[in-house]
């Protein structure tokens, strides 16, 4: 396959690099050449090279927001994987019928919250259950992402990862922001959230029980022996019986054995032993 | 699935026919609002699963095929795709009677999820 010329890459590269400080390599770039070739062709351009000879006049609008989504896909969208939501809805429920949500609402902890697009698609399906009181924690390692989860602002094309319409004229007021809009969640749904940094493979402190856990595509990136630390902790603050909830494609096989397996509308939970 | 692609512009509709036909659905086009509306009014109830409309197009406008569409009693899935973004927008087609709305830039992923989406709630 034959790819752009350097000079166009760079361009473009250059240009991601300065606004998100995402560096595109080298070795990166057939990717990026594919990328590009499919923004140009739905801005309408018949080559690349058209598209760079306009980008080069100057960067903007429509064009703009396509360039930077090429870099900041990193797969994170509101309700990801769908199916793990079915099931906490399924969970909570039966949590309520049998009584069993604690004095002061159940509570749960988004532990590598990103952006914040889990916690807040917690809220929204929680705010679907009036009769359910809780309390969300949500933290990460990252300032920078934690302080956009905080802030709750999201670009159109973030908002439309996950979510439809309707959901959106609920959850998000508009607010202009230069030559494109900022959509900003309702405080009625962030206002149970309680935002914290922390770094999971440090000890936690002043961390209380939760009875649920999500954790998802997270520890696939540590070692094994940092995996059992992490699970290690969040036993401690899981109530018994609490449910803990990794990524679809991650299990605790070979990490702990204080935990029951249960699946539950086709996603796979991680319900503590009672001791 | 069956989808119903109705945009006048001819590279919105090349863009999108790969991400359709790798999902083994197939694309049926239309240009213009009236042959988006003639088309739907020609094919059997429910023959389309789903149907992009544009917004803006020269003569009858996405928003008035919609209508057209609704007053005929048809009740075939509509994803309004447009520019116009702001909230008040979406809310108007919500109530002329679109399922969903997509804001353009609309990228491959998506594309990919809507349909995906839809599929998936179809089936339930």
């Amino acid at each position: 396959m034959t790819i752009a010329p350097k000079e166009m890459l760079d361009f473009f590269s250059k240009y991601i690099h300065s606004q998100l400080g995402i560096v595109y390599t080298e070795t990166n770039y057939y990717q990026l050449d594919s990328r590009l070739t499919d923004i140009a062709k739905q801005l309408g351009f018949a080559t690349l090279e058209e598209f760079w000879t306009e980008a080069r006049r100057g960067i903007a609008g429509a064009m703009k927001q396509l360039i930077l989504d090429i870099a900041t896909n990193n797969e994170t969208s509101f309700f990801r994987d769908p199916i793990a939501f079915k099931a906490i809805r399924t969970i909570l429920l039966q949590e309520q019928q049998n009584n069993r949500i604690p004095e002061g609402g159940l509570r749960i902890w988004s532990a590598a919250c990103s952006s914040g697009q889990e916690v807040y698609s917690l809220a929204m399906l929680l705010g679907e259950m009036p009769t359910l009181s809780f309390r969300l924690t949500a933290s990460d390692v990252s300032d920078r992402v934690l302080k956009k989860a905080q802030a709750g602002e999201y670009s159109q094309l973030e908002i439309q990862r996950g979510l439809n319409a309707l959901e959106i004229l609920k959850h998000f007021d508009q607010k202009a922001s230069g030559d494109a809009s900022v959509w900003s969640i309702k405080s009625s749904l962030r206002k149970n959230i309680q935002f914290e940094k922390r770094n999971l493979l440090e000890k936690w402190t002043s961390l209380g029980q939760f009875d649920l856990v999500l954790c998802r595509n997270v520890l696939i990136y540590q070692s094994v022996e940092n995996k059992k630390k992490v699970v290690e902790q969040i036993l401690e603050h899981l109530a018994p019986g609490g449910y803990f909830l990794m990524g679809a494609g991650e299990s605790l096989l070979g990490i702990s054995d204080r935990f029951e397996l249960q699946t539950i509308e086709g996603a796979v939970f991680y319900k503590k032993k009672s001791a | 699935m069956n989808i119903l692609f109705v945009d006048d512009s001819k590279a919105v509709h090349s863009f999108f026919r790969d991400v359709i036909s790798v999902l083994g659905h197939s694309m049926h086009d239309a240009y213009t609002g009236e042959q988006g509306v003639e088309v739907v009014l020609a094919s059997k109830p429910g023959f389309f699963d789903l149907i992009f409309m544009d917004w803006e197009m020269p003569g009858i406008t996405g928003y008035e095929a919609l209508q057209i569409i609704r007053a005929s009693g048809r009740t075939e899935p509509v994803f309004m795709m447009t520019s116009k973004n702001s909230l008040q927008d979406i809310q108007q087609c919500i109530e002329a009677g679109a399922n969903d709305y997509l804001m353009k830039p609309v990228t491959k992923d998506i594309m990919i999820q809507k349909i995906q989406d839809l599929r998936k709630a179809s089936q339930v």
